[in-house]
């Protein structure tokens, strides 16, 4: 007796939108009326993991699957794309994803949440340009780009429209250098990173480089990636009670909010990549650019109950950090970071 | 048309099978096609609903009234719908999915379409086929066919005796 197969298609499809994509593919198999129940469901989902990374038969999967919707103008609400950019594959994948993308408007997708990330280390790969016009786009996770500001023509800055979508960037520690073109001003972007409109994790990012049409002439100015720093759980909160300041003569003031109160390993990872820095490697132009025009850094500590900053140098931190071996005590009920 | 103020207005709901069930227009109207019905003046009488039988109806109802009284409050309301599903068997499910798609009441239909999916997840085509009685009308040759198209869905499933 079947229960299942007499269902309304439009609940069967329903049914399949909860599954994962092999799930739903694989209802293909259970008998003929269940064959192409799975390429009318709203969503798609593909990760080149499903596919023991297996790329061409991955991309190959993912274009039929994205031509059968369109042959039947149906709409793909929901995509979801898990891609790796490696050298194999690379230039197919990246014709593919300028293949894809555009189509999405089409077919009235409202999320598009994209994953990308390369194995290629240390990585030469560039995101493609084409990623950041997807109208949809509403997740954004890289991993493992290298993008060098200094190689890079100014006109092939990404462009992200911050105002209109709520990227979340994920950046690994292998994420080293992103350039955004970012058109109203530095102010704007952090102002906009306060209000929780974007948010960007970049834990171990080294540096980020923002382009600044308006506010500093058409000079690039470089964001400090801690600058930018915004652990991910800090998203939906305003509430700031800890401030890390970068201070570079005559460029920027960066700073780092975190919500929630400092953990040790977020004072631990911000004094590792500082002192990394501070040694550099010699080879790194970012990073001998940073010592150089380093002037102060200062980390201030909140203390709410008191409604007041305060600031400790680089020299008291280390300082602080020899004497007391790295041991932080954080006041979790009062959300304060005590020295 | 329901009274503008004052005491709670109740309908009255006859399903297919000719049972009348009485339940507060606030809760009822949950459904899209009942908060219709209530708009255009048409629920003043019995609400005839000719493709739910009592059973199901009387169920219905319960998720109603139960999700109804909780404040908004998603986390709330999900384990209530959880709970509520918790102890329904396949055909149950299937009639409510129905009875909620016919009702046009999505957050039932989204909470029973997930739970049968859950069901199939991860599972072998044998063992989804056992479990909802679904004929393979498929010859071998063309279930190998089907199987061949889509084979990279079939790594990591579990095994089973007859796939």
């Amino acid at each position: 007796m079947d229960m299942i197969s007499d269902l309304p298609k439009d609940i069967l499809q329903r049914i399949l939108y909860f599954l994962s994509q092999e799930d739903a593919v694989r209802t293909s198999v259970l008998s003929k009326s269940w064959r192409n129940i799975w390429c009318t469901r709203p969503n798609l989902d593909f990760s080149i993991y499903a596919f023991k990374e297996n790329k061409q038969e991955f991309l190959t999967a993912v274009d039929k699957t994205l031509q059968l919707y369109c042959y039947q103008s149906l709409c793909v609400e929901e995509f979801r794309l898990s891609i790796l950019l490696d050298r194999d594959f690379y230039e197919e994948s990246i014709s593919l994803l300028e293949k894809w993308i555009p189509l999405l408007t089409n077919m009235g997708t409202k999320e598009f949440r994209l994953w990308i990330g390369t194995q290629s280390y240390p990585g030469v790969m560039h995101l493609p340009p084409v990623v950041f016009e997807a109208e949809p786009l509403k997740d954004l996770r890289v991993r493992g780009f290298i993008r060098d500001i200094y190689r890079c023509p100014e006109n092939k800055l990404f462009r992200i429209p911050w105002a209109l979508y709520p990227i979340h960037l994920f950046c690994s520690n292998y994420f080293r250098r992103v350039a955004f073109a970012y058109r109203p001003s530095l102010k704007e972007l952090l102002e906009s990173l306060s209000q929780s409109k974007i948010s960007l994790n970049v834990n171990h990012v080294y540096n980020i480089a923002v382009r600044d049409d308006n506010g500093c002439g058409n000079k690039p100015v470089v964001v400090d990636g801690l600058g930018l720093g915004f652990y991910s759980y800090s998203i939906s909160s305003s509430f700031m009670n800890a401030m890390f300041c970068v201070c570079r003569p005559g460029i920027i003031y960066d700073s780092l909010d975190c919500g929630y109160g400092w953990e040790m390993n977020h004072i631990q990872c911000l004094w590792e990549i500082l002192m990394q820095r501070e040694c550099g490697d010699g080879d790194d132009r970012f990073r001998k650019l940073w010592k150089q025009d380093l002037e102060e850094v200062r980390l201030e500590i909140h203390d709410k109950y008191r409604n007041e900053w305060r600031p400790i140098t680089l020299f008291e931190l280390r300082n602080w950090r020899q004497t007391n071996s790295c041991s932080l005590c954080i006041d979790m009920e009062t959300n304060f970071v005590r020295l | 048309m329901a009274a503008e103020t004052g005491t709670p207005t109740t309908l009255t709901l006859k399903s297919n099978d000719d049972e009348l069930f009485s339940v507060a227009e606030s809760a009822a109207i949950l459904s899209v096609t009942i908060r219709n019905m209530v708009e255009d003046g048409c629920a003043g009488g019995v609400i005839p609903l000719d493709n739910v039988d009592g059973k199901t109806l009387a169920s219905v109802i319960t998720y109603m009234n139960g999700i109804s009284a909780i404040p908004a409050d998603e986390e709330k309301k999900k384990s209530y719908r959880d709970k509520f599903l918790s102890d329904k068997d396949f055909e149950t499910l299937a009639d409510m999915v129905l009875a909620a798609n016919y009702l046009n009441m999505s957050c039932l239909m989204d909470a029973v379409s997930a739970k049968i999916a859950q069901v199939m997840e991860k599972k072998s085509v044998g063992w989804v086929r056992r479990k909802f009685g679904i004929e393979n009308d498929y010859t071998p040759e063309e279930e190998a066919a089907v199987k061949e198209e889509h084979k990279w869905t079939f790594e990591g499933v579990e095994t089973d005796d007859d796939n």
